[in-house]
């Protein structure tokens, strides 16, 4: 194959078909943007930090949270508990520090709940082999989201109300993996659209081009 | 005899590379691009010393990373956006200083992408052009415009990584071209120049020097080479440019590795290497000029077998292997492989812009897929892969550089 064939090819691919083909792969899509990070609440030992949360969509499968752990220093586990209403356990997962690195999103996914659509759950998270002098941080914001009223933290003298909520992200699996593409792509062009100076000028250009290209003379030599 | 070509031979190929080059600018998004922008935007903004700015600032602005690139940088890119400011728009300036994830993916994200890269196209073409002045015939002046435009390796780095070096890797193009026309001292003098975007064009330095038989000449150009150097960075010289640029990590990390002799001291591999060609060139007479375009290739196969390199930094070798099919065809494809190689090591760095979430601007949801290196953590280290491809990269240019040596040595 020719490298200006091969080359052009591999630019559409990269401009056109990768987006496509790689989400493909997204089995997850978040419902809920992670709210701002504003402080931390430490926890170790006996410590439980909970809270209610509303899904709106089915199949919940993962919630994603951001933790401190400075160069890993915990190693222990970061415990993860989903209840439902009822204050069943739902969904149990252990996390191990060595895969928390600080600060940034943890992504804890779980089988999906498939019936999971206007319900409510809670969210714990416990780290009870955890110290005093090698814990946990979650990030919490001051913000708060209408339908989770506070959150509340456990501890051997009692329980504590805070206004604001855990920095959380929700997210539910992708029912057919087909789904992204249209709203991807679309997204793209109406984002284009809504430029229309530069859009305008940006299609007239390559389209001018390849029209120049096809209706330029081809060399003797070639 | 070059408009004909174009008018003939090349015109065709040429309207096809700017057109792909056009077709892929605005939709890969690294984020170097937005903060060396942002760092940028403050010269139309009034201030030169961006260095000092950007530190006595730190804590108000929405970037807080230092200007990592030398001045000429700052002033080429910072000067652009004054010229394309009525094309970027009113929303460029809030945009810009938006550190948040949802800025990846704005309206207008496209518009800025497209524009910013826009000084890249005219270097990269720049290269094209100069290349083909490397030799005389026309087949041969073909495979460099063709090999330099068409190769996907310059394309991914310079588009999709959002590469500034491609300014002083021009330079330095332009600056071999100068010394293969014998003309030395103008050549150290562009070297100066390159360095002043950025210093690793410096390392080529000692072996420019090599090649002119008059040692006032010589002293000549290592003044012109350094002198402009220095009066480029003058201007900007604070603790601020010293931590950030001048003796940065990224600066220095070419000497940061070696062999311990106790007492604080290191013996440096790369310093050891360089500094063993330069003396075998030295007390060799062959001083064919073409032996200055291996020099080249060496020291930077050097460079990125013993540094932790940045996957944009590859772009520096790139127009001196596209050169070596003409000049030393044999050993064109080992090379070109070793820079493949080379090129896997980055994308198996944990982070995320090295690969899923260049696609950031069509949606924020690719960055939701594991990285390459979160894939291959299910089943081994990735840092033992990495260093295995890091290792198969040395001794590869190792090899290659015996072999060029060889090669000049069995010539003399």
């Amino acid at each position: 194959m020719k490298l200006s064939t091969f080359t052009t090819s591999l630019v559409i691919f990269l401009v056109l078909i990768f987006p496509a083909l790689l989400s493909l792969i997204i089995k997850t899509i978040p419902e809920k943007q992670q709210s701002s990070l504003d402080g931390t609440i430490k926890l170790f030992g006996e410590r439980k930090i909970a809270q209610k949360i509303a899904v709106s969509k089915n199949n919940f499968s993962g919630i994603g949270i951001s933790v401190r752990n400075p160069n890993y220093i915990n190693k222990n586990d970061l415990i993860f508990t989903v209840y439902s209403e009822d204050n069943l356990t739902l969904r149990q997962m252990a996390i191990s520090g060595l895969h928390i690195n600080d600060g940034d999103l943890l992504k804890i996914n779980f089988p999906p709940i498939s019936d999971s659509a206007n319900k409510n759950f809670t969210i714990e998270f416990t780290s009870p082999k955890s110290s005093s002098d090698q814990y946990f941080e979650i990030f919490i914001s001051n913000k708060n989201n209408e339908k989770s009223k506070g959150f509340k933290l456990y501890e051997s003298s009692g329980v504590s109300d805070f206004e604001g909520s855990i920095a959380y992200e929700i997210f539910n699996k992708s029912e057919n993996p087909l789904s992204l593409i249209y709203p991807i792509y679309s997204n793209v062009f109406i984002r284009l659209i809504k430029d229309p100076f530069f859009s305008a000028i940006y299609f007239t250009l390559i389209i001018s081009l390849f029209f120049v290209y096809l209706k330029y003379p081809r060399s003797d030599r070639n | 005899m070059l408009k004909k070509l174009i008018k003939q031979d090349l015109g065709k190929l040429l309207i096809l590379a700017v057109l792909l080059r056009l077709l892929i600018m605005p939709f890969y998004f690294h984020p170097d691009i937005k903060t060396y922008n942002f760092q940028s935007a403050f010269l139309k903004k009034g201030v030169f010393n961006i260095y000092t700015y950007l530190e006595a600032h730190k804590d108000k602005l929405p970037l807080k990373e230092e200007f990592v690139y030398f001045p000429l940088t700052y002033l080429f890119l910072g000067s652009y956006q004054v010229l394309a400011t009525s094309l970027l728009g009113s929303g460029f300036d809030e945009w810009v200083s938006d550190a948040s994830f949802q800025s990846r993916e704005t309206v207008g994200v496209y518009r800025y992408l497209f524009l910013l890269k826009l000084p890249y196209l005219f270097f990269d073409i720049a290269i094209a052009f100069l290349l083909t002045f490397f030799v005389k015939e026309l087949n041969d002046k073909k495979k460099l415009f063709t090999l330099w435009l068409f190769n996907p390796l310059s394309i991914i780095l310079i588009y999709v990584y959002s590469n500034v070096d491609i300014f002083p890797v021009a330079l330095s193009v332009l600056s071999l071209l100068l010394a293969f026309r014998n003309k030395f001292v103008l050549s150290a003098l562009i070297l100066g120049i390159a360095a002043g975007f950025k210093a690793y064009p410096l390392v080529f330095l000692p072996f420019l020097l090599l090649y002119e038989k008059d040692i006032k000449k010589v002293i000549l150009m290592v003044l012109v080479s350094l002198g402009s150097f220095f009066a480029i960075i003058f201007p900007f010289s604070s603790t601020a440019f010293q931590n950030a640029a001048l003796v940065s990590g990224l600066t220095t990390r070419i000497v940061s590795f070696g062999i311990s002799l106790g007492f604080e001291q290191i013996l440096i591999p790369f310093i050891i290497i360089v500094s063993a060609i330069f003396f075998l060139r030295l007390f060799k007479n062959d001083k064919a000029i073409q032996n200055l375009l291996f020099d080249y290739i060496i020291v930077l196969l050097l460079v990125f077998s013993f540094v932790h390199f940045h996957i944009q930094w590859l772009l520096w070798i790139v127009p001196f292997v596209v050169l070596l099919s003409v000049f030393y065809a044999r050993i064109f494809k080992p090379v070109s492989f070793l820079v493949f190689i080379a090129l896997l090591i980055p994308l198996l760095l944990k982070d995320s812009f090295m690969t899923i979430s260049l696609l950031m601007s069509y949606s924020l949801l690719y960055n939701l897929l594991p990285t390459p290196f979160t894939i291959i953590q299910r089943f081994y280290d990735p840092y033992t892969i990495q260093s295995i491809l890091h290792s198969i990269f040395t001794g590869g240019s190792l090899t290659t550089i015996a072999f060029i040596l060889k090669r000049n040595s069995n010539e003399t």
